[in-house]
């Protein structure tokens, strides 16, 4: 069909919708009449192959289609269930607390440790009151408390020689093939010992792992990156003075593969024997006017956290630690938070 | 199909009812309202509701679409009965979209027509596998008019068959246009082309038919 003809039956079709008889359209066309006839008449004939619905056959589909409709009804709202924890968990969280406020269950579950039944609600309801906590800074004391409760847990398990899974984040504070100390805990590496970063003294690491009677034995370590831990360093920096005046090689190889043997944390005795050396270092250190100002000032830091026999216990590494534990009480109680809203969700 | 952007289609729709404001036709007032009577605004309303799969605006689409796509359908189909189910299966589908949210967006008839189509493709194909009804050869050889073929009661199965070869577009407007009975500028909006391109398609997909008619008497 050429493009003329196209054009006239167009046309042709046009006049034939406005109802006009074929045989009066192609009076029109008397040129083309015989090449258009046989389109005309086809179109013609085309609306008789349609069929009109019967009455019974409409409301037969009316009712079935409403009673689709309302079965669709009644079951979309369990299918839309899936999105609605995702708003609905805060609130749930929110629940718990206040049901268990009121039972006390809450009271029991703060001496909870990993392994007891009360753990879980324990965790539930730190990780509520993160979530429902007003301001960053009170947030962030929060995480504070509850990552230094992860420690506690874990000496505790540790000094009852009991077994259970346990995560706390810290300063790595002495490093050997089969032990570390990360604040101020024995942790054993093995071979199966899963270990993230590059492990350096000071540097936070979050340790997860098991106790048992036989100590703490980590089953992964991951380590934070050093710009992370941007100001820390400093501190240290300013405590190797001290060491310089005394055999530095001693207290941080000697006595830490000592420490290796202990398996927990209660054989306090060789600790001390080993360090004690290095603490009759820190009075001959005295004389050096500048080195000692700073030595003081994070003495006080130790012994205001640990007590009275903290700067005893550990002499150069507790100074680290004192640096590091408010680091690793920032970073470690973050991460934990995160970790725990993972699990529950 | 639906390529057209929507103030387009608004403007189409203001071609359809030039003197009528938006809103002026509430799809509430009867139900006897025919599915071309409905603005684009009148039907994104109803579309909206749907979706909430509000009983009435459900029972209104029904309504206003059941006849229209029982002749769409049966225009292409060979029997009462197969054409009431095939129409019948458009509205499960309607259903069937909300419920996975695949529901049409802004085009609840050019959606509904085009369902229609695939409705009716997928009941030939099955047809083709198993033939329940035999093609009279002898009825779409060249000797016989096409008038007198397409006016026989017996002959129509043949110009269904030879629809069936068409090319999907021009079956469809086919459909739309003599089965369903709708205007070109009807048939424009639902497809979201022309006027002018609809009736293009519609002259080629006619010649097509009738070259498959009657080979002899169209070229």
């Amino acid at each position: 069909m050429d493009a003329q003809l196209e054009i006239k039956l167009i046309e042709c079709l046009d006049a034939l919708a406005q109802g006009e008889s074929v045989e009066r359209i192609l009076a029109r066309y008397p040129q083309d009449a015989a090449q258009l006839r046989p389109l005309l008449e086809t179109a013609a004939g085309l609306p008789t192959l349609r069929m009109e619905p019967s009455e019974a056959a409409r409301m037969q589909s009316r009712q079935k289609f409403m009673a689709q409709a309302d079965l669709l009804r009644r079951t979309t709202p369990r299918k839309s269930m899936g999105f609605l924890p995702r708003f609905a968990t805060g609130f749930i969280a929110a629940a718990v607390v206040a049901v268990a406020l009121s039972t006390g269950a809450v009271a029991a579950s703060g001496s909870a440790l990993p392994g007891d039944p009360l753990y879980g609600l324990k965790r539930t309801v730190e990780n509520a009151q993160l979530n429902f906590s007003g301001s960053t800074a009170a947030r962030e004391s929060l995480a504070d408390q509850f990552a230094q409760r992860r420690r506690d847990e874990v000496n505790q398990l540790l000094s009852a020689g009991r077994p259970g899974e346990v995560e706390f984040t810290g300063p790595i504070e002495a490093m050997q093939p089969a032990a570390w100390i990360v604040s101020n805990v024995v942790v054993q590496i093995d071979a199966n010992t899963q270990i993230d970063g590059t492990p350096q003294i000071n540097r936070l690491a979050e340790v997860r792992g098991v106790t048992g009677p036989g100590g703490l034995r980590a089953t992964s370590i991951s380590i934070e990156s050093a710009s992370d831990l941007g100001p820390t360093v400093t501190p240290e920096a300013v405590a190797t003075p001290r060491p310089s005046a005394t055999p530095a090689p001693t207290r941080t190889l000697t006595p830490a593969a000592s420490v290796t043997l202990t398996p927990t944390l209660t054989p306090t005795p060789t600790l001390t024997s080993i360090i004690r050396p290095t603490i009759s270092a820190s009075p001959t250190a005295t004389p050096a006017p500048g080195g000692n100002d700073n030595q003081n000032t994070n003495g006080d830091d130790d012994n205001s956290n640990d007590g009275g026999n903290s700067n005893d216990d550990n002499g150069n590494s507790n100074d680290d630690n004192g640096g590091g534990e408010d680091n690793s009480n920032d970073g470690g109680s973050n991460d934990n938070g995160s970790d725990d809203n993972n699990s529950d969700n | 199909m639906d390529s057209m952007p929507a103030t387009e289609r608004a403007s189409a729709s203001d071609i359809i009812h030039p003197n009528r404001s938006r809103g002026a036709i509430g799809y509430g007032r009867g139900t006897s309202l025919r599915a071309r009577t409905l603005t684009v605004q009148d039907e994104l309303t109803l579309l909206a509701r749907a979706r909430q799969l509000d009983q009435e605006a459900l029972a209104r689409i029904h309504d206003m679409y059941y006849t229209s796509i029982f002749r769409y359908v049966s225009f292409r189909v060979s029997d009462h009965a197969t054409a009431e189910d095939l129409t019948s299966e458009v509205f499960t589908r309607l259903l069937t979209a909300l419920r996975d949210k695949n529901a049409p967006q802004n085009t609840l008839r050019g959606w509904l027509y085009g369902v229609a189509a695939r409705v009716v493709s997928d009941h030939h194909r099955k047809a083709y596998r198993a033939p329940q009804v035999e093609l009279d050869e002898s009825l779409i050889s060249a000797d016989h008019d096409p008038a007198d073929i397409v006016d026989r009661k017996l002959t129509q199965e043949s110009v269904k068959r030879a629809i069936q070869d068409l090319s999907e577009e021009q079956r469809h407007v086919l459909s739309l246009r003599f089965g369903s009975d709708m205007p070109i500028q009807e048939v424009a909006r639902t497809l979201g082309k022309s006027e002018g391109a609809v009736k293009q398609l519609q002259a080629r997909a006619v010649a097509a038919l009738a070259r498959k008619l009657a080979p002899k008497a169209v070229d």
